[in-house]
């Protein structure tokens, strides 16, 4: 995640499955948890924690509802307007 | 082992931002335990410095490592000519680890990424305990094995203080007291009559306040110095 903004990503997805819905048990909340963890990291460089998002569309391989999550994704963080603080 | 947190960011960048080659350079074993200083911490920290001296508008070029002890030289020796490459190296080990690179570190100083806090165990997956304090007289067969110097706010050493308040210390409720768990335990091993023996004042020059302290092995020394003798160091 850290790697992304490094090379000047303005928000980053991570794109994971559904609770309960993954075949690996108990993934979400490690999930949430690392993304919390990288949110924190990126506040403390002044970029907005919300610009990482967890999107969760029902299953990987539903293409259109994956396009859908990702669509909606972009156009939150263009509301967001460009990192002002790039490298 | 020994419990460490990192140190923030500011702070970091505050003791880093005017070198132009910096190595962050983790420790694998007790503080990559407590998620403080390891290498995927100190890789991490690289991450956020790179991109903290890109909005300062600071040239500089950060890197990471991470070896499995710095307080061993065997560990770190392999790439000891890489590191004195840099200009600082940000050591995320504990303070030991600091010390001991420092000294071998030639012209290049390093500088502590963590705080190191204590000697402690894992409670439970992200909680830290402090358990001894090292005091170089171990008295735990006395206290049930709950160490009265590391876990009693006041290190008292003959029974709990008037503040002792249903099981946790004055000082918190969120802190169980010492005493109240060596009696409980006391009891629960048979042996509450061992807790009337009065513990004399205790000689504090085998803790702190004895100086720095070294610890010899006699035996491994006397084969260590046969060794160098029979390589005609
Ligand atoms: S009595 Fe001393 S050595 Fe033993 S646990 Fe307590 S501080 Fe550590
Ligand atoms: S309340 Fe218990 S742990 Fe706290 S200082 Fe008193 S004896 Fe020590």
């Amino acid at each position: 995640m850290l790697k992304a903004f490094e090379s000047g990503a303005d928000g980053v997805a991570i794109v994971r499955c559904n609770d309960g819905t993954c075949k690996y048990r108990g993934i979400a909340h490690r999930v949430n948890a690392r993304v919390d963890r990288a949110r924190k990291l990126i506040s403390m460089l002044g970029i907005e924690a919300g610009r990482i998002e967890i999107l969760s569309p029902v299953s990987g391989g539903n293409g259109n509802q994956y396009a859908d999550v990702c669509a909606d994704f972009t156009g939150r963080i263009k509301q967001m307007g460009l990192r002002n603080n790039k490298l | 082992m020994i419990i460490g947190s990192q140190k923030s960011i500011d702070e970091i960048w505050n003791m880093v931002q005017d070198f132009k080659k910096v190595l962050v350079f983790g420790c694998n074993t007790c503080v990559a335990i407590c998620h403080a200083g390891g290498e995927k911490e100190a890789e991490t920290i690289a991450a956020l410095l790179r991109m903290r001296a890109g909005q300062e508008g600071k040239k500089m070029e950060v890197n990471h490592l991470g070896v499995m002890r710095h307080c061993e030289p065997e560990y770190f020796d392999p790439v000891i000519d890489e590191v004195k490459k840099y200009d600082l190296v940000l050591s995320t080990a504990c303070g030991v680890g600091v010390n001991f690179l420092s000294d071998r570190t030639g012209n290049v100083p390093v500088y502590p990424g963590l705080n190191t806090s204590f000697y402690g165990a894992v409670e439970a997956p992200g909680n830290f305990v402090e358990l001894c304090a090292g005091c170089g007289n171990c008295i735990l067969h006395l206290t049930g094995g709950i160490c009265p110097i590391a876990r009693c706010s006041k290190t008292l050493m003959n029974g709990p203080c008037g503040g002792t308040n249903k099981g946790k210390c004055e000082i918190s409720s969120d802190v169980d007291c010492a005493w109240y768990l060596i009696v409980e335990r006391m009891k629960k091993l048979g042996a509450l009559e061992k807790l009337s023996e009065i513990q004399p004042p205790r000689n504090w020059s085998t803790s702190r306040d004895g100086g720095p302290r070294r610890v010899s092995v006699e035996h491994i020394r006397e084969y260590e110095k046969q060794e160098e003798q029979k390589a005609g160091k």
